[in-house]
């Protein structure tokens, strides 16, 4: 037998094969790595498939209510607030204008890449169903509600986060482009989020539920 | 993709460890004929592996054999070249196998890919020549004309003899 014989019967092949999977769980994260810096960071690491809206409350003392809401087509109650004056943050990279009822968060960066042909994305797909309300809040009053997106494709950019408010609930949409190559995100909990704020707060108990997740 | 739990306890695309384990011998025998070297030996063959991995849904299951030892004789001219070693014509030794094997991947390293790829199968990793051509997608016919060639080269570089002492 010669010795490259020998020494091909002498390998360990389960530990081999454990070498090789530690090996190509390196090259992923440094291809996820590399993609995360194509993406600048803002949107690293993760995809978007399903809305999770999270109503969050500021803390107000004991006893202070606000009035009953005043819903319909309108961007938010005339109530008091614990300050009033109070201006709502605007996320950064976004711009934030109003049209009537309609308080709209626009990314202020060009996309880095025309997504719509990116595979398994239609070019314009609703999600409604697939959201869904992870908690309330347990404040007195709402001054914005923050989005989760689910990790599901490697998200590209995040063009606009919106919301409505109806006679029945406070809608908040969405609209994202993805990774052209459709690469997976690492983690499903591992989505970016975004909070908006809301241009008057609004009573706890107002629902919150998603509109449509616009993919590009 | 059909997936099954793996060794890793993940999914592992199916086939995968079957063809592992047969091809994984084969790839340590061709590296280390290259480098001389068990530990860079699995080294290489361990890294051609993984990235077989990462494009495993991608790879002809036809030409996988071919893939994993075209890309290991590849990787073992690499790590040659990254080692940045050179020989004078004068130190190649037939007394001194490391100085041979130096001086033969040198010596492929100036190959054109072709021509190296189809010796590393050929003479390497003793695969047949239908199986070279079938690895390198070209027709037997073509793996003859690039080995001819490739040989004549190596011949010039190293000499008959030690183009023999290292089974080429």
């Amino acid at each position: 037998m010669s010795d490259i014989e020998e020494l091909m019967v002498s390998l360990d092949l389960d530990a081999a094969l454990a070498r090789v999977y530690r090996r190509h769980g390196e090259l992923v994260r440094r291809a996820v790595k590399r993609r995360r810096g194509v993406i600048g960071g803002c949107v690293a690491g993760v995809a978007a498939a399903v809305l999770i809206i999270v109503p969050i409350a500021t803390r107000g003392g004991p006893g202070r209510k606000a009035p009953a809401p005043a819903l319909a087509g309108r961007p938010g109650p005339t109530t008091t607030s614990s300050d009033p004056n109070a201006e709502p943050l605007v996320p950064v990279g976004f711009v934030q204008s109003v049209d009537g009822a309609i308080l709209t968060l626009t990314s202020t960066t060009p996309p880095l890449h025309d997504a719509s042909s990116a595979p398994g994305v239609a070019a314009s797909s609703t999600a409604t169903e697939r959201a869904r309300i992870v908690s309330s809040s347990h404040g007195p009053v709402l001054r914005s509600v923050t989005v989760h997106f689910n990790c599901f494709r490697l998200p590209e950019k995040i063009h606009e986060v919106s919301y409505v408010l109806t006679p029945d609930a406070l809608v908040v949409s969405a609209s994202i482009s993805y990774i052209p190559d459709g690469s997976a995100c690492p983690s499903p909990n591992d989505g970016p989020v975004i909070t908006l704020p809301l241009t008057a707060p609004l009573p706890v108990g107002t629902p919150v539920v998603a509109g449509s997740v616009l993919s590009h | 993709m059909m997936v099954h739990m793996g060794l890793n306890g993940g999914r592992t695309p199916a086939g995968f460890e079957d063809v592992f384990r047969e091809l994984y011998p084969r790839a340590v025998g061709l590296a280390y004929r290259m480098l001389g070297s068990r530990a860079a030996a699995e080294d290489v063959a361990s890294e051609t592996f993984a990235r077989a991995l990462q494009r495993w849904e991608r790879l002809d299951p036809d030409r996988v054999a071919g893939w994993i030892l075209r890309v290991t004789a590849n990787q073992a001219i690499d790590v040659m070249r990254r080692k940045g070693r050179h020989l004078e014509p004068a130190v190649i030794s037939l007394e001194d196998s490391t100085t041979l094997r130096l001086a033969l991947a040198e010596a492929m390293a100036k190959l054109p890919r072709r021509q190296r790829e189809a010796i590393a199968l050929r003479f390497l990793s003793d695969m047949s020549e239908a199986d070279t051509a079938n690895a390198l997608g070209v027709s037997p016919g073509s793996v003859k004309t690039h080995v001819h060639r490739g040989l004549a080269t190596l011949r010039d570089e190293l000499g008959d003899a030690n183009l023999e002492a290292v089974n080429v």
